[in-house]
């Protein structure tokens, strides 16, 4: 095609268009200029560029359809965004356009040549293909998907910012055409606060490109001053440019805005979100210059380019007329209306078309677009009479053009209804699907033809009445209800049957598959005679356009096919988005919580290389991560000969308070806590109602009726809401406070723990006579008020300090200073771990699983059997009245062993047994311990296991009693 | 190491984003036995600020919270009279806020303006009213330690909040004095709207050990309004 024609109208058409400005921008490595507000497509189409893309399955050639970015013919590549829509992508100096899947030009194809196949590649033939011989598939394979890609991206793309906020309305108003604009107006004018949404540029919606009247000057009146009027009113805030991609429970409606999803929060949502002109299904009617007539009028108005020079209209409607007025207009030669119906209405568009000498054709159809060259435009129109429904008489003509315009009809723009509970169904009395019901949980309202009104002024009092019920459903009391004016609704909107097979095919239901009438008779005669199962089975609105243009040529065909009723006939279900949206729209500005203790920067500042637990971070060890072996052999050697610090801040730390705080801790945990010393603390163990273990700690009882109550870092938020839950059922006498944050804590351990300590408290006797193990104390570390816990995890002389956690810091710093002089060591989880590890203690989630009972886990002693309830007792009853299956012991390897891994299996003839919970390498034993599930035969000291190593090697192991290290824990007790 | 830092990281009660604080080279004063910082540029571009978009960390600002059975009667006796709505506040004539947080939950922030140590008196007065067998005065919530304080004031603070948090701040919608418990940007807060004077502003409390997150949040969310952080010193001038 020549690109030396200009098509650009004179001004002042387009009124998106910015004369005044030049753009410059590249298609396929050349040069074309726009003005500002094109868009990549009206750009081309002002050059006589009509080629835009290739078909997805037979690469054929492909142009402008829709030119609302609506189907897939405008899929272009444009920088390092694949699958860009042209006719809605706004050109830009310098911009970068490509066509994408193609082999080679997009004038010269290679990839046509499967249209040649095509006989061979008929529906569903990749389900019936490319299995046989075995194995052929990995060929198949990535043929397909060399075949299948759309455009390319960019794996170097630079990332660029995007976020997401909440937006609040009262009303929110989806489409700014002559209905939403009404229903804005109306629901701001009763005292709401209204977000008005439209994805075009300009608000106004049809009004800007639509005839609806004889006198174009009338239809431009009416949209000047209900834009003015909504523009201007203080309580609209208006977003154009932005789409609405899905409508979820509780009017939360996603708004791709620019950079930003907005997260629209409606109390009443009004839909004018309009409809969408079908096409009609003919022989090439997928061919550059064949296109909706409301892109012809898009073309026109909104950029003021010729969509042809020779025109055809095929209508199935009075639009049909308004269509070639317009293109009469502007200077188009309309060869013919060709009208569908054999007896049109008595509309005053039809008689001044007739009046201008464009002749009309009653009860024909265009049954063939003749290609041009390359098939890459129209040359004419072969235009046959209908006989009956779908088929024509032998009666018949060419008319010679180079542009076709189809106005078949109209199906609603429901898909974000529909999202939210809305349905649709055919009326076959209009042929037209109609909306059935209005999204389930309420608030919201339809409007316009949206709503199945389709005169002009009906519409517009339609949308009134939309925004005075929205109103009155965000409590807006309002005057009186408007009144639609009577109106013929959907009447004579669609031709019933605008779908002509032809017996050389190439008749498109499905643009974006490349679908063809016989693909979806074939596909029902395969068995799918389902809606839903023939979309599967044939992808049918499954493409990019998510059947905007094919649902409803589909739907008439299979339900013919299956020889139903139309009448009441559903559409498939349609799920979010309604349109594409970026990932970085999704991706963009998500948060991710994190917990830092006082003393995190005192960590880092001494070389400790965190590691994360729930949303904390702790250390792991301090040192090199070059030297991470020897780092913790000498933080846990530190603590064994000398004196460690750990910061354990991300203890969970409860408070139960109330006269029944003991009866709780009875209830909700397994020891018994009723006679529990004041100033001393306890174990706790929590199981479920299963009997598995969940969390452990230590209770410590402040007084009477106060318990301070640790539990796991990971466990804490999941112990407090079981306290919540429970006790809202049993209903006792007691406050329950989750004062994790609230406190800082370190547990300083090692046999001069006590030294460094008593440097810095006054008011404590940490004597211990005076400050036994499992006592508590509160007093001063160096002014700070603290709890001091005696407590033995890491197996040494210990004292846990929990502070209030603004003053966790000085803490630390104050203990560093005073520990200065014995050389003391900060030390981190993973020392932590191995002390507790030759202390043979658990660590509740590793050293147990979602099964494990106490049984299982050694824990029998911590069960206070005599006790009436405690959460899991019954099922504990019930569990050891069965033989258990797996034990948890303590194990070691001989010198020089490989090092398992954690969850590496315990086997045992062949048979998994168990599993490994931990292991390490103890530098205090100087050999491998750890713990593992093994079967209760091998539980005994001096049994050998077996254990499977990642590799695949099994290595003998011998399984000992626990404690490894001061199994008389004379240590800790010291 | 700053000298600014060195006065702050000598106090024994710290706030978890003072290091944030720091590196702006704020003026530093003591208080409650915190560093907090009085002032950060001039006077008249923080008070501007303030009308605009502005941050402020009120950690040091002493409070307390009270919770469960006979916390409201006691309250009562105390002469501190509590919201009548949960999510609501009230202030107090010596420039107390109370806040509701439960039917049995009340949160006490002291007057920033001229500190009254309410808070304080009221731990030691419970502590002396307090005895096991007579638990009808509630229990301590220490809220000084659980929760950081900021406060994000000016006329585009609803605007930074609708990009952290799903609630409605806007003033028309969400009135002086009305609490929201919460999520913001995925953390628990408790926010409460505090107007000083004729500028919009908005105590946010999140757990001490999400503070510096939080603050993160609330100061990159800011960038798009041009929101400066403050001084404790313009808040109070604003007061005036």
């Amino acid at each position: 095609m020549s690109t030396n024609i200009n098509m650009r109208l004179p001004d002042p058409k387009g009124s998106y268009l910015d004369r005044t400005k030049t753009v410059k921008f590249m298609f396929n490595g050349k040069s074309y200029a726009g003005y500002h507000g094109d868009t990549v497509a009206s750009a081309l189409a002002a050059n006589n560029e009509r080629l835009l893309s290739r078909s997805f399955k037979y690469h054929r050639p492909r142009g402008i359809l829709t030119m609302a970015g609506r189907d897939a013919n405008s899929l272009v590549q444009i920088g390092d965004e694949p699958s860009a829509r042209a006719d809605t992508y706004p050109i830009s100096d310098g911009l970068e356009v490509h066509a994408q899947n193609v082999f080679g030009s997009l004038q010269n194809d290679r990839g046509k040549l499967v249209e040649l196949f095509g006989r061979f590649l008929p529906v569903g033939f990749y389900y019936k293909a490319f299995y046989k011989p075995k194995g052929i598939w990995k060929y198949w394979d990535s043929v397909i998907r060399n075949f299948a890609g759309l455009g390319k991206v960019d794996l170097d793309a630079v990332p660029y910012h995007s976020d997401k906020a909440y937006r609040f309305c009262d009303v929110a108003v989806l489409g700014a055409g002559p209905a939403g604009l009404n229903a804005a107006l109306q629901a701001a004018d009763a005292g709401a606060e209204v977000i008005l949404i439209d994805e075009n540029p300009q608000l106004g919606g049809s009004l800007n490109y639509a005839r609806f009247h004889t006198d174009l000057t009338q239809t431009r009146s009416v949209s000047e001053k209900l834009i003015d009027s909504v523009t201007n009113h203080p309580s609209i805030s208006i977003y154009t440019a932005a789409m609405c991609t899905g409508w979820f429970a509780d009017n939360w409606l996603a708004v791709m805005c620019e950079q930003r999803l907005l997260k629209i929060r409606a109390n009443a949502v009004v839909a004018a979100t309009g409809s969408i002109e079908q096409p009609a299904v003919f022989r090439n009617n997928d061919l550059p210059g064949v296109m909706l007539g409301t892109a012809a009028q898009r073309l026109i108005h909104f950029y003021g380019v010729a969509p042809g020079k020779n025109a055809v209209v095929l209508t199935g409607n009075d639009d049909g007329y308004g269509v070639a007025l317009d293109l009469f207009d502007n200077g188009i030669n309309v060869k013919g209306v060709i009208d569908m119906r054999a007896q049109p209405g008595h509309s005053s568009l039809a008689e001044i078309v007739g009046a201008n000498g464009i002749q009309i054709f009653h009860g024909h159809t265009v049954y063939e677009a003749i290609p041009g060259k390359g098939k890459r435009s129209i040359k004419g129109a072969l235009i046959h009479e209908i006989s009956q429904p779908g088929l024509v008489t032998e009666n018949s003509q060419i008319i010679d053009c180079d542009l076709i315009c189809m106005c078949a009809g109209y199906t609603p723009a429901a898909q974000l209804l529909c999202h939210s509970g809305g349905q649709l169904e055919y009326d076959a009395n209009v042929a037209m699907l109609k909306l059935k019901q209005l999204p389930t949980h309420g608030q919201s309202v339809a409007a316009g033809s949206l709503n199945a009104v389709f005169d002009l002024n009906a519409v517009m009092a339609d949308g009134k009445l939309a925004g005075w019920q929205a109103a009155k459903f965000a409590g807006f009391s309002t005057s009186q209800q408007p009144v639609v004016p009577d109106h013929d609704g959907a009447k004579d909107q669609n031709y019933p049957w605008p779908i002509f097979k032809h017996p050389l095919g190439k008749d498109f239901v499905d643009y974006d598959e490349d679908l063809q009438v016989k693909d979806i008779i074939n596909a029902v005669k395969d068995g799918y005679d389902d809606l839903e199962l023939v979309k599967r089975y044939s992808t049918v609105v499954m493409g990019p356009s998510q059947g905007k243009q094919s649902a409803l040529s589909n739907l008439r065909i299979v339900t013919k096919e299956t020889e139903r009723d139309l009448n009441g006939v559903t559409v498939t279900t349609q799920r979010p988005p309604f349109s594409p949206e970026y990932v970085q729209h999704l991706a963009g500005k998500s948060f991710q919580p994190v917990r830092r203790t006082a003393m995190h920067h005192r960590h880092l500042e001494q070389e400790a290389q965190m590691m994360p637990a729930g949303l904390w971070l702790r250390p792991a060890f301090y040192g090199s991560p070059a030297q991470k072996d020897q780092c913790i052999k000498e933080e846990n050697l530190a603590v064994r000969n000398n004196v460690g610090i750990v910061d354990v801040s991300t203890l969970g730390k409860l408070e139960i308070r109330g006269p029944d705080a003991a009866e709780f801790l009875n209830r909700m945990y397994t020891f018994a806590y009723s006679k529990q010393p004041v100033m001393r603390s306890r174990y706790v163990l929590m199981t479920d109602s299963t009997g598995a273990i969940i969390d452990d700690g230590v209770a410590c009882r402040m007084d009477q009726n106060i318990f301070y109550v640790t539990a796991t870092t990971g466990g804490v938020d999941g112990v407090y809401r079981n306290m919540l839950r429970w006790n809202a059922e049993w209903n006792l006498n007691v406050d329950i406070a989750n004062v994790t944050g609230a406190y800082a804590a370190v547990n300083i351990a090692g046999p001069n723990s006590r030294d460094v300590l008593n440097t810095l408290t006054e008011d404590i006797n940490l004597s211990a006579e005076d400050f036994a193990y499992m006592e508590v104390r509160t007093g001063h570390i160096a002014g700070i008020p603290a709890r001091l816990l005696r407590v033995g995890f890491v197996g040494e002389l210990g004292y846990e300090v929990h502070v209030p956690a603004s003053q966790g810091e000085a803490l630390w710093d104050l203990l560093l200073a005073a520990g200065k002089k014995f050389d003391i060591r900060p030390f981190g989880v993973e020392a932590q771990r191995l002390l507790r590890l030759e202390k043979g203690h658990i660590i509740v989630s590793q050293d147990t699983d979602g099964l494990t009972i106490p049984n299982e886990a050694n824990m029998e002693w911590a069960i206070a059997g005599k006790k009436p309830f405690f959460q899991g007792k019954r099922a504990i009853q019930v569990i050891n009245n069965r033989a258990i299956n797996r034990i948890l012991v303590g194990f070691e390897l001989p010198e020089n062993s490989p090092m398992p891994l954690e969850c590496n299996l315990v086997i045992k003839d062949q048979e998994i047994t168990g599993r490994v919970t931990s292991v390490s390498f103890s530098p205090t034993l100087n050999k491998i311990i750890g713990l593992a599930f093994v079967s209760p035969d091998k539980s005994e000291p001096g049994s050998s296991i077996h254990i499977k190593l990642s590799n695949g090697n099994l290595i003998e192991a011998k399984v000992c009693s626990t404690p490894f290290y001061d199994p008389e824990n004379k240590r800790q007790e010291m | 190491m700053s000298e600014n830092k060195i006065i702050a990281d000598r106090c024994e009660s710290r706030s978890f984003v003072y290091r944030k604080l720091a590196s702006l080279s704020p003026n530093w004063e003591r208080s409650n036995g915190y560093a907090l910082v009085s002032q950060i540029s001039d006077i008249d571009s923080e008070l501007h600020c303030a009308h605009e978009l502005a941050l402020c960390d009120l950690s040091h600002l002493s409070r307390i919270g009270f919770k469960g059975n006979g916390t409201n009667e006691w309250l009562a006796k105390q002469n501190v009279t509590i919201p009548d709505n949960i999510n609501s506040a009230n202030l107090l004539e010596n420039g107390c806020l109370t806040a509701r947080l439960g039917s049995n939950d009340i949160l006490i922030l002291d007057n920033l303006r001229e500190a009254t140590n309410l808070p304080e008196t009221l731990k030691h007065q419970w502590h002396l009213d307090y005895a096991p067998e007579k638990t009808a005065c509630g229990y301590i919530m220490p809220r000084q330690d659980s929760h950081a304080c900021f406060c994000v004031t000016g006329i585009h603070a609803a605007e930074l909040f609708s990009r952290l948090c799903a609630i409605d701040l806007r003033s028309h919608k969400f009135a002086n004095h009305m609490i929201a418990q919460t999520s913001l940007a995925r953390l628990g807060a408790i926010i409460i709207r505090q107007d000083i004077r004729d500028t919009n502003a908005f105590l946010v409390l999140v757990e001490n050990v999400t503070a510096e997150y939080c603050w993160e949040c609330l100061h990159d969310a800011m960038q798009e309004f041009h929101g400066q952080i403050i001084g404790v010193s313009t808040l109070i001038n604003l007061m005036q």
